[in-house]
Order: C-alpha cells, then structure tokens, then sequence
C-alpha cells in the first residue's frame, strides 16, 4: 500500500498497482523505494484525490500507455469519449478543473486527454464571448489589443 | 423620474392586508432597487468566483492540449478551423498566449485562398515543428498567366521548409504549368526550395477536375505533372476514374498512357499510396523500382494483364518488394490480381477491403502469395473489410496464417458455426488482439458468445477483443454490459472484451480523397 498526503492534511492508502497509473507516483515509488512515509500531494484536495482514485480503480489492470507515446502526436484527437468516462466527468465546472489540474500533476494522461476532450467538447461551436460566459473569464484585453488580434487574424476569420 | 415618497410598510410586513395605493407604489419601487442590487451583487459574486475558479490555474500546455482536441490537430485547419482557432485566442490574454505557445495548433494549414503573407505568417508561429501544408490548386491560385508570381509558386519556391505537401488539383493544365516552372528554376538557387525539400508529397488529381487538357483544350498527360516532382520518402498519387480522364476515349487509352514517377524517385519511396482504375499495368511497371517501399495502399488498382501480350513481362511472382511490410489493397478487382506479380518476404500486415464482394474467388490468390513470400510463419496482422465468403473458404485462408496476433473482421458477413470451427480445427490460436466490427444486427445477441468460446479453446491465454455493433437506438450495443456478463469465463481465460459503438473504433475505411488521413500516415 501507499500513503498518500493530500493538501488538506487528509491520508490517503491506496493499492500500488492502482496509484501507478499516475507516471508521477510511479516514477517516485521506483526512485525512493518502499517507504512507511505518506507521499505530499501539496496541489491535491481530497476531494479530488478521491476522484483520481475513482478513475484509477477503475482502469486498474488495464495497460498503461506507453510512456513515450503521447496520443497527441500520433494524431488521435477525436472527441469521442467512452461511456464510463462520460459519466465520470459528469461533475461541475470546478471539479472538472480540479480534476485535470490534478491528471497534469499526477501525470497520468488518460485522464488528462479525457478532462481536456471534455472541455473541449463544451467549448465547441461557441463564440469568444459565449465561451467567457461558459467558464466565467473576464476579458482581460484592452480595446487596442483586441483591435491587434483581430487585424493580426484577418485571415482567419470567417467572411 | 417622480421621487417616491418615503411609506412606512411595516403595516404590510406585519400582516397579511393588501398594500393601499401608495404602499403598492412604493413597493414595486422597493423591489426594482433591490432588483438591481441582486444584479450586482451577483455579478460581483461571479467574479469573486471566477477569480478563485481553477481554470485560472490551467498551465498553457494544458489549455494548448485542449485547443488541440477542440481543433482536431494536427490535422490541417481549414477556413472553419482557422476562425475557430481565432475565437480560442481572443477570449483572454492567457488564452491568446496559450495558443501561440501550442505550436502543434499552427504547424498543419488547408490554404486554400491564403496569399503567400497570410500562410507564411501563419505556419512560422508552428516554430520548429514539421509543417504540412495542403493547397487547393485553381487557376487563381496557379495564376497560369504568371505562374511564378502566384501563390503557390512562391510559397513553393520562397516559403517556410514544409515537411508535407498535398495538393489537390482542380486544374491539371495549371498544376503542370507551376512544377515546370518550380522545376525550371531548381537549378537557378542556392539555397533548397520548399519544393526540393519535401517529405511526403499527395497529389490529388480530382474527378471534377478538366480532364487532362490545358485552358486550350490540349491534352495534358500525367507524366507532365509526375515527372518532375522531387525526391521524397513518401508519395500519394491519385488520379481521376477512367470515366472522368478519358471521357470520350476507348478505356484502353488508359493502358498506354505513362504515369511518368522517376525511377530514381520511385527508388526511394518507404510509403506509396496509389489510387488510380486505369486499365494496363501501370502499378507493376512502378513497383520494379520500388526497392525500398515499406507501406504500399493501392486502391482501385489491380493490373488488366490477364490474357494480355502486357502480361508476359510480368510473370507470377516477379516483383520483389523486399523490404514491404505492409500492404493494403482497397476495392481490387474480386480476383485479387495484384497479389499475383509480387513477393513481400518481409510482410506482416495485410489488408484487403471491398465492396462487400465475395473473396471466394481470392482466398487461392491470397493463400498462393503467402506461400510464394514465405510469409506463413511472419504474417501477424491481417485485416478484412466489407467481404462475404463461404466459413470453410474463410477457415482455409487461415490455415496460411498461422502466425497471426491480430486480426480485424470489419463488416464482414460470418455464417452461423464459423467461429465454432475455427475453434475446433485449432486455427489462429496466437491472437491476442481480435476485432470484430461493424456486426450486422441480427447476429449480435449470439457472436459475442462464440467468439468467447473460440478463444476459450485455445485455453488460458491473453487476448483484447472488441466487438462493435452500429450506434443505437437499434443495437444491440444497448444491451452491451448483460452481453459480457453472459459471454462466460472470461478473467480466467485472460479474456478483454469491449462491446463498443461502430462510430468509437474509428478505423472504419477513410476516403482516399480526405488528406487528414494521408496527414496521419
């Protein structure tokens, strides 16, 4: 078993086979060795630990993607998304941001590739405007640099 | 606006009488501020919130991962993808940034229509990265009264380094016109052209284009364009149906027209995608120089040599492709003639998709060639799409295939009993990846336990199997999780099985003529 110390001083003990997916924990379990001292998640809530160790316990025995291949650049970006990960990622906004923080943190990119497509997919077919509505952003832009993007993108936009 | 004069409503608060007329006023009065209030105290509230929100805390490599799944890169974005991408970075500074940061989002480009600022601006933000470019060739944009000032040329001739180039020809007269002209000045530079340094290069010569004829009506032929194209590793070529470029003409036309690749550039080719119908033998004539392909797709095209004069130059067998380890053939004649003329002795995946024909014919074809390569015992992938045959013809084809781990069985129409006895006769028993999709409806409820029985034959022994039926509503994808649970043993037999929908496995049959797929190669 491993101990895990999430942000909010709460302990966590997990299946090593079930944290391994999570190349992070993985790489450090191989470096430091068996050890009765809990691991410091300073940028894990609990909240969300027992989300990633949802994911986890759900995926354990399944093959791990091979580190050196990155669906990203092997061209995969569909956004299709499977059944189980549709409902897993049924959550609201803050915990889907929580949880990819969380996926990049962890390193474990299956989940991150499911969090992005999940954002992606909400954003999709929205206008700037629409999508700082979505996600609450403020537009941060002065008028004369919006006016500098939008001459900069001329071509890009949709006449 | 009239002042409200101050009213005392503790009366109203206090019991249950209606307001009098100057109680009433004064409320709705009261109730609009407080209205207004509520506005914005809730709006101070979302910003309070969205400060605090986590997605403030998103590292640009993240929200550069998803702009890349929004936008489907690196596949080359189009005019949509390109005002998408433009949407993404003008939602905030940290967005923008982001963007121009991921340069994966700027390195594949669908120019149609860009003057050579506009692309070049464009691919320079993808930095080092690889850069693919596909134009859309039309007398515009080859501007054939000026050919070395259009955009093409100089994109071609002064542009960013491109890795990939594909170029989609409305106009074959044009297109000709600007590689004589890119190939004039080749010797004229010190420094490499775009053109000379290329990869990979499509060219996709549509149906709807003018034939092979220039805007004087005079005939074109393809060893204008091929000729003169530059050394790259990897090559799609696809020309026009027969019924398009020969309009008018007899089909036979087609067998002596030279398709005019070099030797030399077909010498050098690791990938060769090749889509032509023409009649003759043209594939064949290429291959002799294709000594170091090692991924061969030829769609449409199986050689007319039978009962040819054409024929004797090639006789069963006589090409050698030593270093080919893949190869698909996509709607080849039901014969399968192809894979009579060469020997892939190094081949170990196989791929033959049709038109949902019969392969009864084939299976001696295809068993003969595995046997001529002595590939028998190296052959570990073999792939078929929309085909029909008899179980005992299927079963046969696998008796040549004893070493396969991986087998796909696409739209393809399986007899009742035909997994039972491919289980008893003992028959490709080293799979360990079985996909088996596209499953018509009405055999559904019971392919997923005869599979799980064949594999159960073999004993305990690891395999991943996927099993997809259409989308719903009417599937029987939606009874997926009691199918499982009803298919038996399957963790004591190391047994993965996924039930999924048709659209989730994706590697449905890509058209030819959809460059994303010739971009993913």
């Amino acid at each position: 078993m491993v101990l895990l110390l999430t942000s909010d001083n709460e302990m966590f003990s997990v299946a090593e086979d079930v944290i391994k997916r999570s190349a992070y924990i993985k790489n450090m379990l191989e470096d430091v060795g068996e050890s009765d001292l809990p691991i410091p998640l300073p940028n894990v809530e609990s909240n969300v630990l027992v989300k990633i160790l949802e994911y986890c316990e759900h995926y354990r025995g399944e093959p791990l993607p091979a580190s050196d291949v990155d669906p990203a650049e092997i061209g995969d970006r569909s956004l299709d998304i499977a059944d189980w990960d549709q409902k897993y990622m049924a959550v609201d906004q803050e915990m889907l941001f929580e949880i990819i923080l969380a996926a990049n943190y962890l390193d474990i990119k299956s989940l991150l590739d499911v969090g992005c497509k999940t954002v992606a997919k909400m954003m999709k077919g929205k206008s700037s405007e629409e999508i700082r509505t979505l996600f609450n952003i403020a537009n941060d832009f002065t008028p004369e640099e919006e006016a500098q993007i939008r001459k900069e993108n001329a071509w890009a936009e949709c006449r | 606006m009239i002042p409200v004069i101050p009213v005392d409503l503790t009366r109203v608060f206090t019991t249950n009488d209606a307001p009098s007329f100057s109680e009433e006023k004064a409320l709705k009065h009261a109730v609009i501020e407080l209205e207004a209030q509520l506005e914005s105290i809730q709006q101070k509230l979302r910003q309070h919130q969205g400060a605090l929100s986590a997605i403030r805390r998103l590292p640009c490599e993240v929200l550069g991962r998803i702009f890349c799944h929004a936008l489907g890169a690196p596949a080359p974005l189009n005019a949509l993808g390109r005002e998408w991408l433009r949407r993404l970075g003008q939602v905030c500074r940290s967005w923008h940034e982001a963007s121009l940061l991921e340069h994966q989002l700027w390195s594949s480009l669908a120019g149609e229509r860009g003057t050579y600022d506009e692309v070049t601006t464009w691919l320079k933000r993808a930095g080092n990265l690889p850069k693919s470019l596909l134009l859309t060739m039309d007398k515009e944009y080859c501007d054939i009264d000026g050919t070395a000032n259009s955009p093409a040329a100089k994109l071609l001739s002064d542009g960013l380094a491109l890795d990939h180039l594909y170029l989609t020809c409305k106009r074959v007269g044009d297109v000709a016109l600007l590689i004589k002209h890119l190939s004039e000045i080749s010797g004229t530079r010190t420094s490499p052209r775009p053109w000379d340094t290329l990869r990979s290069l499509g060219i996709d010569i549509l149906d709807e284009c003018d034939a092979f004829d220039d805007t004087y009506g005079r005939y074109i032929p393809p060893r204008d364009i091929l000729s003169l194209i530059p050394p790259v590793k990897s090559l799609t070529v696809c020309l026009p149906s027969k019924e398009y470029a020969y309009e008018g003409y007899e089909y036979r036309f087609a067998r002596d027209v030279p398709i005019g690749i070099p030797g030399a550039v077909l010498s050098g080719l690791t990938t060769f995608i090749f889509s032509c119908d023409w009649e003759g033998v043209h594939v064949l004539d290429m291959l002799q120089h294709c000594t170091n392909l090692e991924h061969l797709i030829l769609l449409y095209n199986d050689p007319t040599v039978i009962d040819d004069a054409e024929g004797q130059r090639f006789p069963p067998g006589g090409i050698t492709l030593p270093n080919l380890r893949s190869l698909e053939l996509r709607h080849p004649s039901p014969q399968v003639k192809f894979l009579v003329y060469i020997v892939t002795p190094r081949l170990d995946t196989l791929s033959i998709q049709n038109d949902y024909s019969p392969l009864d014919e084939s299976i001696s074809t295809i068993k003969v060639f595995i046997e001529r390569s002595e590939i028998e015992h190296t052959l570990s992938s073999f792939r078929l799409h929309n085909v029909s045959a008899q179980p005992s013809n299927f079963i046969s084809l696998f008796d040549s295939m004893p070493a396969l781990t991986q087998l796909t069985l696409q739209s393809v129409s399986l007899k009742e009993g035909f997994w039972y006895t491919l289980g008893k006769r003992q028959r490709i028993r080293q799979l360990e990846r079985l996909e088996v999709l596209e499953v018509p409806i009405a055999q559904g409820q019971r392919i997923i336990k005869h599979i799980v029985e064949f594999l159960q034959a073999r004993g305990r022994k690891k395999c991943d199997v996927i099993v997809s039926f259409p989308d719903p509503p009417i599937s029987p994808y939606e009874e997926r999780e009691s199918l499982i649970a009803g298919a038996g043993n399957l963790e004591e037999f190391d047994i993965d099985l996924r039930v999924v929908r048709a659209s989730e496995t994706r590697i449905s049959g890509v058209n030819i003529r959809t460059p994303y797929w010739f971009w993913s190669r």
